[in-house]
């Protein structure tokens, strides 16, 4: 009885699969780890091993605090090489060994990986990993407190990612240039 | 042509998974008479991930865990390369365990001096 539905199920998962084939589509990361604005966890781990390499860099985890058990393997995913280096990080940042604090975001299928939203290595500052998230968090008022320092490539960004509310809330901060790019950090008011 | 091939390679794969797992369920004979037949395992399979594994006009490689590997099994459906350059273009699709996370992994990989573009996916039959 279980062998002939197993069979059955087989015959629908090889069809399944031809279909499957001819499948394709693009996606985001936002597809993966949730919108920008999406909540993130806090992590404390230990780099095991570091791939500082394209098409995105990426580092195995070991679990020491916070959110997640304690001695899970996870990986850390990220930007493609050249934009981590935009934002101001670069590889000699990171050792095996270091410890990480992390402003996270999760699978959104269960499987072992992290999105970082900032990191802080070692005593090192908590350093942002996605600047439409900064967008969207100094749009709202709440960046300030959350000790992230913002990335180098910040400032100039074009904001049409973070979304349109927090474009125009932006703009009405008196943070976009002539050209609707992010100016950052705010300019000081003048005196007189 | 190809698509027959990797049609006809994916079902291969899918019916040695099923079959193991029938193999799993059955037991052996003897257990069986003497105790209470244990419950079949519920079988289901995945969906494509959410984002091929790519990569795309330069050398590296795309890492995608897929799912636990102590209860499943995985295929690829999915190899697309494009914009071959010459022989040094060496791409590649490939599922294996990763040891560090304990799951199945995807790759998807263009060797070194290569320019061309590879999109790899991948489902999984999970029993539990």
């Amino acid at each position: 009885m279980f062998a002939a539905n197993v069979r059955s199920r087989v015959l629908v998962l090889a069809v399944s699969s031809i279909a499957a084939v001819s499948a394709s589509a693009h996606h985001s990361s936002q597809a993966e780890f949730g919108p920008f604005a999406s909540p993130t966890i806090d992590v404390e781990a230990q780099i095991v091993a570091i791939n500082w390499g394209n098409p995105h860099i990426s580092m195995d985890l070991t679990i020491t605090g916070g959110t997640l058990p304690v001695g899970e393997h996870w990986r850390l995913v990220s930007h493609p090489v050249r934009i981590m280096e935009e934002y101001g990080f670069q590889r000699g940042d990171f050792a095996v060994g270091d410890s990480l604090k992390l402003k996270t975001w999760l699978h959104v299928r269960k499987q072992p990986l992290l999105w970082p939203r900032a990191i802080q290595v070692n005593d090192g500052p908590m350093r942002s990993n996605l600047r439409f998230t900064d967008m969207i968090d100094i749009a709202s008022g709440v960046f300030d407190s959350l000790n992230i320092v913002a990335p180098l490539n910040l400032n100039g960004s074009p904001p049409a990612r973070a979304g349109e509310e927090t474009a125009k809330k932006l703009a009405e901060m008196g943070l976009l240039d002539a050209n609707g790019l992010m100016i950052w950090p705010p300019p000081t008011p003048s005196r007189r | 042509m190809k698509q027959g091939l990797i049609s006809a390679l994916v079902a291969a794969v899918v019916s040695i998974g099923a079959w193991q797992a029938m193999n799993f369920a059955r037991g052996d004979g003897a257990t069986e008479a003497a105790a209470p037949a244990a419950p079949p395992p519920v079988l289901r399979y995945t969906d494509e991930l959410v984002e091929d594994g790519w990569v795309a006009r330069a050398p590296g490689a795309d890492e995608k865990p897929l799912e636990r590997a102590s209860n499943s099994i995985c295929y690829l459906t999915k190899i697309e390369i494009k914009g071959i350059q010459g022989p040094e273009d060496a791409n590649s699709c490939a599922i294996g365990i990763d040891e560090f996370t304990g799951f199945w992994q995807l790759t998807a990989a263009v060797g070194e001096g290569g320019r061309s573009e590879v999109r790899c996916n991948a489902r999984c039959l999970v029993w539990q």
